[in-house]
C-alpha cells in the first residue's frame, strides 16, 4: 500500500492546464481616395515674361488611394479677376506635375488640357504641381490667382 | 487507513493548478484608415474584450501570442506588413497596459485576481498601403 501513494500524488500534481482563446479582429476596406493640399503654390514673374509658380513656389497635393482610382487634373483657370487693364486675348493657362513621394506617377509637362492618371492602392503620394500663364500681351501690375482642380474618383 | 488519508491530502494540494479560465472573446472590428499605412481598430473600430476568471484564486500567468494577419485584400503586399496588438488588463490586483507590439507578450496575475477584463486593440501597419477587401488579425490568449 505504501508504494501506491507516490503514484497518486504525481497523477494529480501534473494536471496544470492552459486555457486558450483566440481574439480576432476583422474589417473591410472599400475603394476610397483622399486628396489634400498641404502646400499652396505661389505665382511669380519668370524671365520669359510668363506668370508661373516655377518663379514662385510649387503646390503640393497628397493622394491616398485604396483600390483603383483615377486622378483628373484640370488645366488652371483664373480664380480671381485679373487686374484692370489686363488683356486676356491670346493667353494660355497650363499645368504640369510630377510625383515626388510614394509610388511614381508619370511626369506631365505643361499642358492646357485635362489629363487623367490611374492610381491603384498607394500609400500617401505627393504630387508637385505648377501652374503657368503665358500672354503675348504681357501682364499688367496687380494680383493674379489661378487654381488647378484635381478630382479623384473610381 | 493511513495511506488513504495521505492520498486525499495530495489531491487537495494539487487541484488548484487548473483554476484559471479564459472566457470567450468578442470579435473586434478594424475601423478606418487614419493614415496611408495603418488600418486599426483604434480609429473608428471596436475593441475585442474577454474576461479571465479564476475561481480557486491561485496566481497565474497570461500569455498573448504575437499577432498575425489572418486575412488581407487581393493584391495586398505582405512584405513589410505587420500586425500589432495592444491591450489593457484590469482586475483585482491587476492593472497592466501593453502598448502596440508585434511581439508575444504577457503578464502575471497574483492570487485572488478572481476576474480580469482584457480589452484589445489591433492594427495592421503596411508600408505599401492597403488594397480593397477584407482584413483580419488574431492573437491567442492563454492562462496557465
Amino acid at each position: 500500500m505504501r508504494k501506491l501513494l507516490p503514484a497518486v500524488f504525481v497523477l494529480f500534481g501534473c494536471t496544470t492546464a492552459a486555457h486558450a482563446v483566440d481574439v480576432n479582429f476583422s474589417g473591410t476596406l472599400s475603394t476610397a481616395c483622399t486628396l489634400a493640399v498641404p502646400l499652396t503654390g505661389q505665382l511669380g514673374l519668370a524671365a520669359d515674361g510668363s506668370l508661373t509658380s516655377e518663379a514662385g513656389r510649387s503646390a503640393n497635393l497628397t493622394v491616398l488611394s485604396v483600390g483603383s482610382n483615377r486622378l483628373f487634373i484640370e488645366p488652371p483657370v483664373w480664380s480671381q479677376a485679373a487686374p484692370t487693364g489686363y488683356k486676356p486675348s491670346g493667353e494660355d493657362l497650363m499645368v504640369k506635375y510630377v510625383g515626388i513621394a510614394g509610388i511614381s506617377i508619370p511626369q506631365q509637362d505643361y499642358t492646357d488640357v485635362e489629363t487623367i492618371v490611374s492610381v491603384n492602392s498607394v500609400p500617401l503620394t505627393t504630387l508637385s504641381i505648377d501652374a503657368k500663364a503665358t500672354n503675348p500681351n504681357g501682364f499688367v501690375s496687380g494680383d493674379y490667382a489661378m487654381k488647378v482642380t484635381v478630382t479623384c474618383a473610381p | 487507513m493511513r495511506a488513504l488519508t495521505l492520498a486525499a491530502v495530495a489531491i487537495l494540494l494539487a487541484a488548484p493548478a487548473t483554476a484559471c479560465q479564459v472566457g470567450g472573446a468578442t470579435t473586434g472590428s478594424l475601423g478606418v484608415l487614419p493614415s496611408a499605412n495603418v488600418y486599426g481598430s483604434d480609429t473608428g473600430g471596436l475593441p475585442a474584450v474577454l474576461t479571465i476568471t479564476d475561481a480557486l484564486q491561485p496566481a497565474y500567468h497570461v500569455s498573448v501570442t504575437a499577432p498575425s494577419i489572418t486575412a488581407a485584400g487581393v493584391g495586398f503586399n505582405m512584405s513589410g506588413a505587420v500586425a500589432e496588438i495592444a491591450y489593457t488588463a484590469i482586475g483585482t490586483g491587476v492593472s497592466f497596459t501593453q502598448d502596440f507590439t508585434s511581439a508575444a507578450s504577457g503578464f502575471d496575475a497574483p492570487a485572488f485576481a478572481a476576474a480580469v477584463v482584457m480589452t484589445f486593440q489591433s492594427r495592421i501597419v503596411s508600408p505599401s498601403g492597403f488594397t480593397t477587401g477584407g482584413y483580419g488579425t488574431r492573437v491567442t490568449v492563454t492562462c496557465s
